[in-house]
């Protein structure tokens, strides 16, 4: 995968009241987010952000309610304003732009899913998932060719007629990805779109949105509080809180190394077997013994292969190549190992 | 006839003149507290005090009568556009944004149809209110149902003044459930959950 960077975030404070200005002297020079508030009746939205996002990439944003997540989003579309700092994507810096500039930046570069699906309850699905491109002047046959095409790629063929009141929550988000798709931006930013539904959808609409990646390859930016979501999910994660980017890593890293007790209450309930590759736990001496292990299974499959091979221990392969090994013993200690 | 078309007109200025109110009392909350007060004495105040003023300058005819029918029954509409407005989903708004609706865009294609079943209640509540100051305006010489009615109050006849007060109000029946239905018609999906 390239690591370009498609979007990147510098310097950025955010901060809600009647002076935010005023308030970036106190928030720079280490004011928190509590004292603010209590002090001087201000919230401390955003504190400091830089992160860059790899195109093509799904950049996880993670934290406690409260943490800025939906700030942040909200900042890469400016539907937000920042106190201070920078959005910059594909070199062109968002926050410099005219209105016009804005609205053609917001309907053909970065599309928008939302948590509670904000879709348009006098509108058909058909017309809900063609909404960007009317809003772009596309009309008629051309816009329901085009989003016919999303309609069916989300598995809604069949309901193009229906009003969303008529669907349930699983569906009324796939017609909220439908026309996010629809208007073909490269920037997909997502604010816990799957939070509001069942365990069992979720993870269907996580399938689905998998699968739409792997083919459209496009940036998402995903928002969730799911630990298992942001793991399945996250080429990169980040993790928020009172505003501030606490650690950023791939799932490997931060279950491997937690910066703090934030990030290891946030990890102590997953399921290590499940999470954790052999690559990241494997020795790099290579012994030849045992049988091949790709270095991105996960520590329970591995086990399973090395015990029903009956050696001790397993050779690991990066694209086919034997790069270490790793043995029964630490594969143990590893998903024994107390946070 | 005479009653339909005063009505007609003053609805169809009241329209004209309130749903702009209402929309622009919706953008901005300083708009709001100036014309709220304002709404409240149009509504409050006897009709006959402005009645009074419109007569000396404009004359007794249908000219002041509409008038005086419109300041009468506008305040409602305007209240409802401006409540329908300020009720719509802030996150369907926030959409519309997102996908870089501009401000007609999302007047027109967002905030007008959602604040509708709203807009309709003031339209009918206009109509009805426009229908109970047509004995008033009578007083100021505009013709139609009123003028029997204010002759029959006059002169004490108990029949004519109940069969035009009667024929007031199965007018406004009408009125009521022509807009109604067609308030109703035009937003289906509120309607079409149940046959689904
Ligand atoms: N318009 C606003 N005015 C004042 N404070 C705000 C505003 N929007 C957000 N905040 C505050 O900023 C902080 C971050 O809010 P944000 O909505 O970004 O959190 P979040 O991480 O998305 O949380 P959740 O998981 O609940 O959606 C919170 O303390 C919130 O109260
Ligand atoms: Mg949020």
């Amino acid at each position: 995968m390239t690591s370009d960077v498609k979007i990147e975030i510098k310097n950025l404070y955010k901060v809600f009241g009647n002076n935010p200005v005023a308030m970036m002297e106190l928030v720079k020079t280490g004011t928190s987010k509590q004292e603010l508030l209590d002090e001087y009746n201000h919230v401390l939205g955003l504190k400091n952000i830089n992160l860059e996002i790899s195109d093509r990439h799904i950049q996880v944003i993670m934290g406690l309610s409260g943490s800025g997540k939906s700030t942040l989003i909200r900042h890469i579309n400016r539907l937000i304003e920042p106190t201070a700092g920078n959005v910059i994507v594909d070199g062109q810096d968002v926050l410099a732009m005219t209105r016009l500039e804005l609205q053609e930046f917001r309907r053909s570069q970065a599309s928008m899913v939302f948590q509670r699906f904000a879709l348009m309850p006098h509108r058909s699905v058909a017309d809900n998932v063609a909404y960007g491109l009317h809003i772009q002047g596309i009309k008629g046959e051309e816009a329901e060719k085009r989003s016919q095409r999303w309609i069916e790629r989300v598995g809604l063929a069949g309901y193009e007629s229906h009003y969303t009141s008529q669907l349930s929550g699983g569906m009324q988000q796939r017609v909220g990805l439908a026309r996010a798709l629809a208007t073909d931006a490269e920037i997909l930013l997502m604010d816990e779109p799957f939070s509001a539904l069942d365990p069992l959808i979720r993870t269907d609409m996580q399938e689905i949105l998998l699968g739409l990646q792997t083919e459209l390859q496009k940036t998402i930016i995903f928002i969730t509080h799911d630990l298992d979501e942001a793991l399945r999910l996250g080429n990169s994660i980040v993790i928020l809180r009172d505003g501030e980017v606490i650690q950023i890593g791939t799932a490997q890293q931060i279950v491997m190394n937690p910066v703090d007790n934030y990030i290891k209450d946030f990890i102590k309930d997953i399921n290590r077997g499940r999470v954790i590759q052999v690559s990241s736990i494997m020795n790099t001496t290579v012994s030849n013994t045992g049988p091949q292990i790709d270095g991105d299974t996960v520590l329970e499959d591995a086990l399973q292969v090395i015990s029903n091979s009956g050696s001790g221990v397993g050779e690991v392969t990066k694209d086919g190549k034997v790069v270490g090994s790793v043995d029964v013993d630490t594969i143990i200690s590893t998903l024994s190992r107390r946070i | 006839m005479a009653t339909l078309a005063i009505i007609s007109v003053a609805t169809l200025i009241c329209i004209a003149v309130g749903i702009p109110i209402g929309i622009s009392m919706a953008r901005s909350n300083r708009v709001q507290s100036v014309i709220t007060p304002i709404l409240d004495v149009m509504q409050t105040i006897p009709s006959f005090v402005y009645l009074i003023p419109c007569v000396m300058l404009l004359g007794i005819g249908k000219v002041p009568g509409l008038l005086a029918v419109c300041i009468y029954a506008l305040p409602p509409l305007v209240r409802l556009t401006n409540l329908g407005i300020r009720l719509v989903d802030r996150e369907v708004l926030e959409a519309a944004d997102a996908f870089g609706a501009n401000y007609r865009q999302k007047l027109l294609g967002v905030e007008l149809p959602l604040a509708l079943p709203n807009i309709f209640a003031g339209i009918n509540q206009t109509i009805m209110m426009s229908l109970a100051m047509v004995v008033i305006a009578s007083m100021i010489g505009v013709k139609g149902l009123g003028v029997p009615v204010l002759r029959a109050i006059s002169n004490q006849y108990l029949a004519l003044g109940l069969m035009n007060g009667l024929a007031i109000v199965a007018l406004a029946i009408i009125f009521d459930r022509i807009s109604q239905k067609f308030g109703q018609n035009i937003q289906k999906h509120r309607t079409s959950d149940h046959d689904f």
